[in-house]
């Protein structure tokens, strides 16, 4: 048993990794909490790739078959039903702690150099979960996620010369039809996963490149050691969040199953009160804010137009605010302030 | 009691507890609708799909499974709090602290 133990911890190099996560510290002040949302999206992220892969042996992307393999995925299959809900609801909360991973950062001026390329690969996560999100809603192929799909293909079709081409793109063809059910799920079960991993391996190697940023005013006293070493004492803590995330993701899922409703038809008009999913919400109810015309403008453009520069000020903002470490940088800290109260109200106005 | 048994005792309870959540999980799947001779149980979806085990004994499988996995997870936290303080209290020895020489300085 030594000899196999031995073996494995050489070829595999476990003594330099493990002298590497003693030496690696993870800074201890008032903000150390923060720390633990990078890995705990990892940890959603691996939970949403293993209930992904027992899904996807059941599910069929046909427009026969979609909503019936997710129904027997429900009835038959066994713990089936759990299964799906926790890949709902662990799409919710990573989502959910991406977002609050992405605010801490930008409180805290994380973002500012030499950390730029981590902020921006960081950004790129969180589109490519939202992606992940939309493409995943429409695969249960009932009545609501089709309408949410055709409004949400709908949007690029306001651009300029491009438009069309896109919303056929994203739809394979002029409307949602069971080539969009093929083209959404491969695009949620091979193009994304690729695309995200690719991404979180160069965020992941920044993130060891640069260190943990200490913000300022965390109360951080180096010179008193303070300071916990990665291996263990960090990863140990982490273990312990993970497993009480698990135990709520788990509890949620079980309590808060989601329903599955009747297969789309393609020829039904759309049911009352449609919405996308709560993370799009507030972009749902821009949409509706903007009038048909506004400055000569399609309305529908401006909105588009006014969410693409958001997302663009969000993605270069270590290069608008690219101020020393020491700066405080009230006008940012402030301009984030509104832009998270922007979409809390928004998402809140749209619910009721 | 030495420190390994007790290790080794705990390790395997934690491991019980473990195996029991799994074991108990294929006690309550859903049970499959009725279909009429000939036909599939599942084909076109008509009406909404229980998005959970309805009848009350497969609901308190659920309830009776819940509070084992939260049992569990207790004892893994019990635990980890134990590895967690003996790490601590390695870590403040100084046993294994890095050098000046190769720590690297604050970054802000």
């Amino acid at each position: 048993m030594k000899k196999i133990r031995a073996w494995i911890y050489d070829r595999l190099g476990v003594a330099e990794l493990s002298k590497f996560g003693m030496k690696k510290e993870v800074p201890l002040h008032s903000h150390t909490i923060w720390y633990y949302t990078g890995s705990s999206i990892l940890l959603f992220m691996g939970i949403q790739v293993v209930t992904g892969v027992m899904l996807a042996f059941y599910y069929n992307p046909t427009i026969k078959d979609a909503n019936a393999s997710v129904a027997r995925i429900m009835t038959e299959i066994p713990l089936g039903w759990i299964i799906r809900s926790i890949h709902s609801w662990s799409a919710t909360f990573m989502i959910a702690i991406v977002i609050i991973h992405l605010l801490s950062i930008a409180f805290t001026k994380a973002y500012r150099a030499p950390r730029e390329a981590t902020w921006m690969t960081g950004v790129l996560l969180m589109i490519a979960s939202l992606a992940f999100g939309f493409t995943g809603y429409l695969l249960p192929w009932d009545d609501l996620s089709l309408a949410a799909t055709k409004v949400g293909t709908d949007i690029p079709k306001s651009i300029p010369v491009v438009g069309a081409w896109v919303t056929s793109l994203l739809r394979g063809g002029e409307d949602v039809t069971g080539d969009t059910i093929s083209r959404f799920f491969i695009v949620h079960v091979c193009v994304l996963p690729l695309a995200i991993f690719a991404i979180l391996g160069v965020h992941l190697f920044l993130v060891q490149r640069h260190g943990m940023s200490v913000p300022l005013k965390a109360g951080h006293r180096p010179e008193k050691n303070d300071f916990l070493p990665f291996w263990p004492n960090f990863i140990l803590r982490e273990s312990g969040v993970w497993l009480v995330l698990f135990g709520v993701l788990l509890t949620t899922a079980i309590v808060l199953a989601p329903s599955l409703g009747p297969a789309a038809d393609l020829m039904a008009p759309a049911p009352a009160g449609i919405k996308p999913e709560w993370y799009f919400l507030f972009m749902f109810q821009t949409l509706k804010l903007f009038p048909s015309r506004i400055l000569g403008l399609n309305g529908e453009l401006a909105a588009v137009a006014v969410m693409t520069v958001g997302f663009l000020l969000v993605f270069l903002l270590p290069l608008l605010d690219n101020r020393p470490a020491e700066r405080k940088g009230r006008t940012i800290t402030y301009a984030v302030y509104a832009a998270f109260l922007y979409t809390i109200a928004l998402t809140v106005w749209s619910l009721l | 009691m030495t420190t390994r048994r007790r290790s080794l005792g705990t390790g395997l309870l934690a491991f019980a507890l473990c195996a029991l959540v799994f074991s108990s999980a294929g006690l309550f799947s859903q049970e499959p609708p009725k279909a009429p001779a000939g036909k599939p149980a599942v084909e076109a979806v008509k009406g909404e799909v229980h998005p959970a085990p309805m009848s009350p004994k497969e609901r308190s499988r659920v309830t009776v499974f819940l509070a084992w996995t939260w049992l569990t997870l207790g004892v893994l936290l019990y635990l980890l709090t134990l590895k967690i303080r003996e790490a601590d209290r390695v870590y403040r020895t100084g046993l294994f602290r890095t050098t000046e020489a190769e720590k690297e300085p604050p970054k802000h």
